[in-house]
Formats: C-alpha cells, sequence, structure tokens
C-alpha cells in the first residue's frame, strides 16, 4: 500500500467527540465498546479505546455469515452488500490483517483475477482510523511480526494517544481531506517524537524475545514436528481460527424457507475434521498434525510465497482464546530454533 | 456469465441416462439462450453444479467442448447433494457456474502419442479429452485407453467403448473381479501395462514417449504413477486429476488447499511431478 509521507496534526481530547461525529459523515462509525466488541455507535462517549478488543473487526468486511443468493421458481437473486463505514479504533495488527484479506479477496494471482465481490464492496467502502497501541496486552508479538504497535500503511487517518492530545495522521488523500475538513492544527516534531516514545514503551512492555529471520527456510524443516507436539495438545475447537484476523476460509450451504431457496457463505475452519471430507474419497488431511501443520503453513509460508505476507499478525488472539494453552508466539519459537 | 463469480446461471437437465447403480449421466443446457450457444470450456475443466436447496458441488465435465448447446456430467450418488441431484428427473432445474481450473494439456500434446489410464468413475473426467482428441483425430498420433473398474456393474460409459474403437482408439477394458458372464480381461487396469504376472489379462504395451493422462481414485492414481515411473515414464509426462473438496471454485474458500497450491485453481490437473513436489511440502 502506497504510504504518502503524513503531515501530523492534532486533536484536542475534549474535542474527541466533535472528530467522532465529523466522521460520520463517511458511514456508519464503528468502534470498540467497553465490552470488547467492535459495535457500531452513535455518540462517541460509547468508545472504549483502553483495551484491545477479542473481537476482531473483519466481520464488517467478511461477516460470519451471509446471504450468497436467493433462488425463488427459477429466479436466482443476489444482493451485495455494501454499506459504508469508519472502522474506528482499528489496531495496526488488524490493520494488516485487513491488507492481507484485501490481496487474498481482490486475488493475487497475475492472470484471470477473480474478485469477492463480497468482500470488495465492502472494503472498497471502508474509511479505516487507526488507533496505536499504547499498551500491549499478554500475547501480543505483533513487534515481531512487523505489523505494530504503530500501523505504517494500510489506514485513512491513524490516531496516537500522547497524552494530553491525539496525534493524527493521514495515510493517504481521503485522510488528508478529512483533516482539512477538520481543520485541526498542525503538530510539532516534538509530537512525533513523543510518538516514537508511545511506540518505543509499548515495544518494551511487549518483551518479545524472539525475532522471525530465518522463519521462511526453518518452517519447512521445523513445521512435521511442531505441528505433531501441538496437535496433541489441540482440542480442535477451532477458536484460534474463528478469532483469527486473517483467517478467510467459508463454506456455504443452502437453506429452504417455503419456495425461497436461500445460499449463505459462513466462516470455516482447517482445524476441523470435516473441512477436508470429500464424498466418496474420504479426508484429505485427517490426522491432526496434518490439521495444525495446514494452519502454521497458512499462517507463517502460504500467503508469504503468494504475495509476500505473513498471515500472521501477531495479534495474539489465538493464543488468548486457546482452550488448551497452545500458543502462536510458542510455535514460531520452536520453529524458529528453540528446539 | 454473471459478473458476481459465485452466482450460478439457470440450466436445465435435457437427458439422465443410468451409468451405473449409483452414477448417472446428465446432459444439461444452459436455459439463456447465449450461454446455451456461446459458453465454452476446455477438455478436463469442471463446474459448480447447484441442487438449489441442497447446496452445491464441483462436478468434471465428461462431453467435449466439441459438443456444443450441452454439456454432460456423470454425478455419483455419493453426498447429500449428489444425492438429490440424482432424484431430479428431466426439465428439472440445476444451476451451474464455471467453466473452472485447468484442462488437460490438449495442445501440448499434439502430434504425440497418449494413453490414458483410468479407473471407476474416473473415466468421465477424461472422456472430454479423450473425446476431444478423436474429434481432431489428425491431431494426435495413437490413443491409448486402459480403462478399469471393480466389477463388470460398475463400469461407466459401456455403450461407447466399440465406438471408440471404430474411431481408432486401441481400448483395453479390465475389472478387478469376474461377475456374471464377463470373457474379457480380469485383473487390476495397472497390471495391463505393469509386470505383475496376470493370466487372464492381455498385456498391452503403452508407447515408450506417450504422454500418460491418469485418473481414477487416488489409491489408483498412486500406484499407476509408481508403476509407469518403474515403466520409464518421467512425472513430467504423467498427468493427473486430482481431487477436493472444491466448495467455491475460484480460490476463495480453502477447502481444497493443498501445500501452497489449490487444487481447483492451480489444478485439477496437475503432473505426477507436481504432485509429488505438493506431497514433500
Amino acid at each position: 500500500m502506497e504510504h504518502t509521507h503524513p503531515h501530523a496534526h492534532k486533536l484536542e481530547k475534549e474535542k474527541f467527540a466533535e472528530f467522532v461525529n465529523a466522521l460520520k459523515a463517511e458511514g456508519e462509525v464503528i468502534a470498540p465498546k467497553s465490552n470488547g466488541l467492535y459495535l457500531p455507535v452513535e455518540d462517541a462517549s460509547e468508545i472504549d479505546l483502553s483495551k484491545i478488543p477479542l473481537d476482531c473487526p473483519k466481520n464488517y468486511v467478511f461477516p460470519i455469515t451471509e446471504k450468497v443468493l436467493e433462488v425463488e421458481g427459477n429466479k436466482i437473486t443476489s444482493t451485495v452488500e455494501s454499506k459504508k463505514r469508519v472502522l474506528f479504533g482499528i489496531r495496526p495488527c488488524d490493520i494488516a490483517a485487513f491488507q492481507c484479506l484485501k490481496i487474498f479477496f481482490e486475488d493475487y494471482v497475475e492472470e484471470g483475477k477473480i474478485q469477492d465481490p463480497y468482500f470488495m464492496s465492502k472494503m472498497n467502502k471502508l474509511t479505516i482510523v487507526a488507533y496505536n497501541c499504547p499498551e500491549p496486552k499478554e500475547h501480543c508479538f505483533c513487534a515481531a511480526m512487523g505489523t505494530g504497535p504503530v500501523a505504517e500503511s494500510g489506514f485513512d487517518l491513524a490516531l496516537t494517544d500522547l497524552g494530553d492530545v491525539y496525534l493524527v495522521e493521514p495515510g493517504n488523500q481521503k485522510g488528508e481531506e478529512i483533516i482539512q475538513k477538520l481543520s485541526l492544527p498542525p503538530a510539532s516534531f516534538e509530537d512525533m517524537e513523543r510518538k516514537e516514545d508511545v511506540k518505543k514503551q509499548c515495544i518494551e512492555k511487549m518483551n518479545v524475545t524472539f525475532n522471525i529471520q530465518g522463519l521462511d527456510e526453518a518452517i519447512h524443516q521445523k513445521v512435521d514436528t511442531v505441528a505433531e507436539e501441538y496437535g496433541k495438545k489441540c482440542i480442535v475447537c477451532g477458536g484460534c481460527n474463528f478469532f483469527c484476523p486473517t483467517c478467510s476460509c467459508f463454506n456455504m450451504s443452502d437453506t429452504v424457507d417455503g419456495k425461497v431457496v436461500k445460499r449463505e457463505k459462513f466462516w470455516d475452519t482447517c482445524l476441523l475434521r470435516g473441512f477436508t471430507w470429500l464424498a466418496g474419497v474420504g479426508f484429505e488431511r485427517d490426522p491432526i498434525d496434518s490439521r495444525m501443520k495446514q494452519r502454521l503453513m497458512h499462517k507463517l509460508s502460504y500467503t508469504k510465497e503468494h504475495y509476500n505476507m505473513y498471515s500472521c499478525t501477531g495479534c495474539g488472539r489465538c493464543s488468548q482464546v486457546c482452550p488448551s494453552f497452545i500458543f502462536m508466539e510458542d510455535m514460531i519459537k520452536d520453529i524458529i530454533g528453540g528446539k | 456469465m454473471t459478473e458476481n463469480p459465485y452466482v450460478p446461471n439457470m440450466a436445465t437437465i435435457t437427458n439422465i441416462k443410468d451409468l451405473t447403480s449409483d452414477i448417472k449421466s446428465f446432459a444439461i443446457q444452459f436455459d439463456d439462450p447465449n450461454l446455451k450457444e456461446n459458453w465454452t470450456f476446455k477438455p478436463g475443466q469442471f463446474v459448480e453444479i447447484s441442487a438449489f436447496g441442497h447446496g452445491e458441488v464441483p462436478i468434471s465435465i465428461s462431453s467435449s467442448p466439441t459438443l456444443k448447446g450441452q454439456i454432460e456430467l456423470a454425478i455419483r450418488n455419493s453426498g447429500t447433494v449428489t444425492a438429490a441431484l440424482q432424484k431430479m428427473k428431466t426439465g428439472d432445474k440445476v444451476g451451474l457456474r464455471g467453466p473452472y481450473g485447468n484442462w488437460w494439456p490438449y495442445e501440448k500434446i499434439k502430434g504425440k502419442n497418449v494413453t490414458i489410464i483410468s479407473g471407476g468413475i474416473g473415466l468421465a473426467a477424461v472422456t472430454n479429452i479423450l473425446k476431444y482428441m478423436i474429434a481432431n483425430k489428425s491431431d494426435y498420433k495413437k490413443i491409448q485407453l486402459l480403462y478399469g473398474s471393480v466389477v463388470p456393474s460398475a463400469l461407466v460409459f459401456t455403450d461407447e467403448y466399440e465406438k471408440w474403437r471404430q474411431a481408432g482408439v486401441d481400448v483395453h477394458i479390465t475389472v478387478d473381479r469376474r461377475v456374471g458372464d464377463w470373457t474379457g480381461n480380469v485383473g487390476i487396469v495397472t497390471w495391463l501395462f505393469n509386470e505383475q504376472p496376470a493370466p487372464e489379462l492381455e498385456k498391452v504395451k503403452i508407447p515408450e514417449d506417450a504422454t500418460v493422462i491418469v485418473c481414477g481414485p487416488p489409491i489408483m492414481i498412486h500406484f499407476c504413477c509408481l508403476d509407469l515411473v518403474k515403466s520409464g515414464f518421467k512425472p513430467e509426462n504423467i498427468y493427473l486429476s486430482l481431487e477436493g473438496h472444491m466448495k467455491c471454485g475460484i480460490g476463495k474458500c480453502g477447502h481444497c488447499n493443498i501445500g501452497p497450491k489449490y487444487v481447483c485453481r492451480d489444478g485439477p490437473v496437475f503432473t505426477y511431478a507436481e504432485k509429488k513436489a505438493l506431497e514433500e511440502q
């Protein structure tokens, strides 16, 4: 994503509500609330930026379930929802995840591109307001994956909490226009240095003890043993996939309501045994370690090979939700060198 | 086709033929006259067929692109959607979208000897190239077909073998087990060409320089390829069609992802060399 060098501005904290209200012109404002979910907000007072949400904003571009088409008699109708939305307070890891999903659904192949209209229609209507992380949470390792704690691109506007004010940086032309409309005062070089301090402090607190140098080679050598070891602990709930901001697999099914047939696509997970079930043949990946391997390879190798991006952003959600304490960061560490 | 790749086009079943007790061949036409006239595909590609209310499944097109105005799909009753399709009658509506995937190397193998080895319903995924080559016979050298199934009643397209022979194809049929008054070959299809002593079976010589196309159950593909390599065929000259749970057909849903490849998009046709590389991933 092309990143124009930002002209930073400042937002007084008492003007936060005004800022959020002004953003409503760009679409429905979705922001993290105190319950830890990204939800539509009417008023700035509903927004809680203090915690890193476990909820993943992916749902707004790639819904858990989405109607694909309806058939009545001989008539097939499809509606592609494409509402204008402002995703507010999106963390840098999730912004990287959006970029990853966008490349995938927009199609990374050179010839014969096939775009996913359901994803693209929503993605193209988004205004993304990033919120650079002042604090990590447990299991955060974005610094190792190079996606955070400060967003470098993939947003329209980025906010950084500098204590008394928010630093507001545009990520593109659209962001600059919004800043102009709001006539925010310019930020000083000192403010930019304070942003660097916020970043430094966050990285320090994150205390990531590994770097991913050599991962691309190591994964091919180590993935089988790591997948086997961690596969033994996996209870196959699929939680890691469902909370993952880059997981893009889905299934489709039909339901019948009277004379109307409805086809929906819905999230699916490669860790479930039935994922590769093939009628008349069986399972492509039956043992759990083969499915754990698939997950690791997809996150840490295949998308890197396809479009030069890991589809693990280091957000740590999979580690956070795993009831068997299978931590992605541990698996990466084991792949890179430990054992 | 509609712009939205997930939306099928309405089509009508115009003919149904029983191939075996659980496999039927469906002739299908697009309702849209323009599609009916102009929709085309390459031999080896597949379509997603909808039985509305039940779902969608990927099926290889068994007819040749040289057959205009309709396509033929051989479908085995093996799951929810295929069971629903099997209950359908002539005149019933289905949804079709595609064609998807890559195809048999029908251009690359022009001027060459081509041997097709197939098992069971796998024949339905190679009749497209077989019929295409018959329709363009002068473009190819010797065309050979080695086909086997478990028992005689599981052989598909039985009324066509004689037609293919008359068209100049070297056809060899075998069954694993003799049942009833079967007088033909008895033995696994690979025995037709490998070193396995098999008294009840004619031995077939595959031309040394032949490009080999293999399609059948995974276990048959596996042993067939091993035997071919043992007989001196290069993995790069052996083509096979892989199966996958290809839900979307367009490389998005993730179900047919094997290694870094998507069967629906990078395949379903792979060389044996490519398949081996995928297995090593």
